[in-house]
C-alpha cells in the first residue's frame, strides 16, 4: 500500500523549511544583503529547491510500500538502497496515531508502531490519510489476534470506559500540579526573607516583597502547568476493545494509543495533596517497558481524574484486588524520620551560626520554630506509609505530597529486592521492593520502613504467593 | 550460601590502587605548585585503607545460592541487598572476563531479568570453572521453569 499524496508535499515543505530555519540561523541572510538582485536570486533558489524537494519527496513517496502479510508488517523503502523490514504483528506492542495541528487540517497522521525491547519506534508511516491510519491500526489488532488465536466469536463492541468532563478537565488542570515543589519553592522564600533580611533590618517591607514574589512565581508556574495539562487532556476517552485500552485525548496534537491488558504490569492510583483535599485521584496504568521516546508518564493514565471511589472501582475492574485496609509500619520509622529532619535543621544551623558570626547578624535562631513542623512532617510521612499483601495483589502505599498506592500482581513479579542502608539498620528497619518489568509507576512497589525480621517473612511469604500466581495463570 | 572467589579482592584492590593513585597524582601536582603541604599526601593512604577495608567488607558480606526455584544473592556494605530472582524470570545469562579477571581465572556471571531494578544481576568474581557451572545450571533451570511468557 501507499502513503497519503498529500504527504509529498506536506514532507517537501517540512524539508524546505528545515532549511530555510538553517540558512537563517546560521546568519546568511542579513537585512543589507536585501537589494533586488538578492531577492531575485533568492528566489530563484529558493523555486528550484522546492522543486527539487518535491521531485525528491515524490520519489520518496514512489518506492515505499507497505504490506500486511500473513503474520508480518512489511516495509519497504529507499531511493538509492532497497530497504525492507519485517515486524512480526506478534512483537507490535501498540500502534499509534500521531497529527499535529497542520495534518489535523490535511486529514493525514503519522502511524508508529512501537515493538517491546527496542529503545526506538520501529517503524512510522509518514502519512497516510487519517480513515487509513485507523484502518491499519484496526488491521493489525486482527492480524494480532489472529495470531494468539484468540476465538473470534466474542464480540467486537467497543466500551467506552471513561470521558473526562470538561468541569473536570479543568479540576484536573489545576490540581494535578506538583505540589512539593511549589511549597518548596514558596518556602525557600519565605525562609530566605525572614532570615536574609527581615529580622536583619527588623523591618516587614522586604519580607512582604518576597513572600510576594514567591507567591506569584508560584503563581505562574501554577498557571503554566495547568495550561498545559489542559492541551494535553483535552476531550480525554478511554475505550476498552477486547482486551487493549485504548485512549485519545489532546487539544493541539490529538494522540492516540492502546495498551494491551495483558501487558499490564500494574497499576497506581495518584492522589496529590490538593487532590486528597477534595477527595479526587489519577489512576495510571504501567505496560511492559514500552519505548524510551514514547511519552512514558502520559502514556500511562487511564483516568485522569475521578473521585477516589470511583477511581477505586475503576481499578477493581481492571485488577481484581479487594478493597485494601493498608496497614501502619513501625511508629520507630516516625522517630527515624524525625531524626533526619532534625538533622537537617542541625545543619541549617550551623549554616545559620556560620553567617550569624562571620558575615552578618542573622536571627537564626529562629529556625528553632522549623522542630515542631518536622515533628508533623514526619508523622505525615509515617502515616501514609504502609503496605498489605494481599491473596493477588501487592498493594503499597507511599508518599504525603504525591500519595502513590501502587498495586501490583505477584504474577508480574520479575525480582524481589530487600535493602537496608546502614542507617536503617539501627533502627531495625528494612525495604522490601517488587521489582517488575515496568517502569515508573510499579517501580514505586515497595513497602519501606517495615520490622527487619517481618521483611524477611514478607519476602519469603510473597515469593510463595508469586510461585502459587504462576500456577494458577498456567492453569488458565 | 557460598561467597566468591577469595582471588576478587585482588581485582577490587587493584581497582582502589587506580583510583588512590590517580588521586595522589592530583595533590602531587598540588603540592609541587605549593598550593597544598607536603602532608597532604597521606591523605592517600587514609583512602588506600579504607578501601581496603571497604573490599574485604564487601568481600565478606558477598554470598549466593542457587535454591530450589530461584537465584539468591545477598551482599552490601553500606547498604545489605538480598535479592530472590525466580529461574523463571531469567531471559538470558552472560559470563564476562576483562583482562584482569582472565589473568587470574576469574569470572563474572550476569542474569538478566525483564525487570527494570535487578536488569543485571551480577556476581562476581567465580573461578572459571564455577562460572560456567552457575551458568549452565542457571540455564537449566531456567528452561525447565519455561513455559510461561518471561513479562
Amino acid at each position: 500500500m501507499k502513503l497519503s499524496k498529500v504527504s509529498i508535499p506536506y514532507r517537501a515543505l517540512k524539508d524546505i523549511g528545515t532549511l530555510l530555519a538553517l540558512v537563517v540561523f546560521s546568519g546568511n541572510l542579513s537585512f543589507r544583503t536585501l537589494d533586488f538582485r538578492f531577492i531575485f536570486f533568492a528566489s530563484l533558489v529558493f523555486g528550484g529547491v522546492v522543486s527539487v524537494s518535491l521531485i525528491w519527496e515524490y520519489i520518496v513517496w514512489r518506492r515505499y510500500d507497505y504490506f500486511f502479510e500473513e503474520d508480518s508488517l512489511r516495509i519497504t523503502h529507499g531511493v538509492f538502497r532497497r530497504d525492507e523490514r519485517e515486524i512480526p504483528y506478534r512483537r507490535i506492542q501498540n500502534v499509534d496515531i500521531r497529527k499535529n495541528i497542520v495534518q489535523r487540517v490535511l486529514g493525514i497522521a503519522k502511524v508508529g508502531f512501537e515493538t517491546a525491547g527496542g529503545s526506538t519506534t520501529e517503524a512510522s508511516l509518514k502519512y497516510v490519510e487519517k480513515e487509513q491510519a485507523q484502518s491499519i491500526q484496526d488491521k493489525v489488532r486482527k492480524f494480532k489476534r489472529k495470531e494468539t488465536e484468540e476465538d473470534e466469536k466474542e464480540g467486537t463492541e467497543r466500551e467506552k470506559l471513561f470521558e473526562l468532563s470538561s468541569s473536570d478537565l479543568l479540576a484536573y488542570s489545576l490540581l494535578s500540579v506538583n505540589t512539593k515543589s511549589m511549597i518548596m519553592a514558596f518556602t525557600a522564600f519565605g525562609i530566605f526573607g525572614s532570615l536574609g533580611i527581615g529580622i536583619g533590618q527588623s523591618s516587614l517591607a522586604p519580607v512582604l516583597v518576597l513572600t510576594f514574589l514567591g507567591l506569584s512565581a508560584v503563581l505562574a508556574l501554577w498557571i503554566f502547568n495547568a495550561a498545559s495539562n489542559f492541551i494535553q487532556y483535552y476531550d480525554f476517552r478511554l475505550w476498552r476493545e477486547r482486551d487493549t485500552l485504548e485512549f485519545e485525548r489532546g487539544l493541539l496534537n490529538r494522540s492516540e494509543g492502546s495498551i494491551p491488558v495483558e501487558k499490564v504490569q500494574g497499576i497506581s492510583i495518584e492522589e496529590n495533596f490538593l487532590k486528597r483535599q477534595l477527595g479526587y485521584a489519577t489512576l495510571k496504568v504501567e505496560t511492559a517497558s514500552l519505548s524510551e521516546q514514547q511519552e512514558l508518564k502520559s502514556n500511562m493514565v487511564a483516568v485522569p481524574l475521578a473521585k477516589y471511589g470511583t477511581v477505586i472501582s475503576f481499578a477493581r475492574d481492571l485488577e481484581n484486588f479487594q478493597a485494601f485496609d493498608i496497614g501502619s509500619i513501625p511508629s520507630r520509622a516516625r522517630r527515624r524520620y524525625l531524626g533526619r529532619y532534625s538533622i537537617g535543621i542541625g545543619l541549617l544551623l550551623l549554616g545559620g551560626f556560620a553567617v550569624d558570626r562571620f558575615v552578618t547578624e542573622v536571627g537564626y535562631l529562629s529556625l528553632l520554630a522549623l522542630i515542631p513542623v518536622a515533628a508533623v512532617g514526619a508523622h505525615l510521612k509515617w502515616i501514609n506509609r504502609g503496605f498489605e499483601a494481599q491473596e493477588d495483589y501487592f498493594i503499597s502505599m507511599n508518599g504525603f505530597w504525591t500519595r502513590k498506592t501502587s498495586v501490583t500482581p505477584y504474577y508480574r513479579v520479575q525480582n524481589l529486592i530487600q535493602t537496608e542502608t546502614v542507617l536503617q539498620r539501627r533502627w531495625d528497619l528494612s525495604t522490601l521492593t517488587l521489582d517488575t518489568a515496568g517502569n515508573l509507576v510499579t517501580s514505586d512497589s515497595r513497602a519501606v520502613d517495615l520490622d527487619l525480621g517481618e521483611a524477611v517473612e514478607l519476602r519469603e511469604e510473597v515469593f510463595e504467593k508469586f510461585k502459587e500466581s504462576l500456577k494458577d495463570s498456567k492453569k488458565a | 550460601m557460598r561467597g566468591l572467589e577469595r582471588k576478587v579482592i585482588f581485582v577490587w584492590l587493584l581497582q582502589v590502587t587506580f583510583l588512590v593513585s590517580l588521586i595522589t597524582a592530583g595533590l602531587l601536582f598540588a603540592v609541587l605548585l605549593d598550593l597544598l603541604p607536603v602532608s597532604v599526601l597521606a591523605l592517600s593512604v587514609v583512602f588506600e585503607g579504607l578501601g581496603a577495608v571497604y573490599m574485604l567488607l564487601r568481600f565478606r558480606n558477598w554470598s549466593f545460592e542457587l535454591r530450589d526455584d530461584h537465584l539468591f544473592l545477598d551482599h552490601g556494605v553500606l547498604k545489605r541487598t538480598r535479592s530472590m530472582v525466580p529461574y523463571v524470570r531469567v531471559q538470558h545469562i552472560d559470563t564476562q572476563r576483562g583482562p584482569v579477571y582472565r589473568l587470574l581465572g576469574l569470572s563474572k556471571v550476569v542474569v538478566y531479568t525483564a525487570g527494570s531494578k535487578g536488569a543485571d544481576v551480577t556476581i562476581p568474581g567465580l573461578s572459571r570453572s564455577d562460572a560456567s557451572d552457575v551458568q549452565e545450571k542457571l540455564r537449566d533451570l531456567a528452561i525447565e521453569s519455561e513455559d510461561m511468557d518471561a513479562v
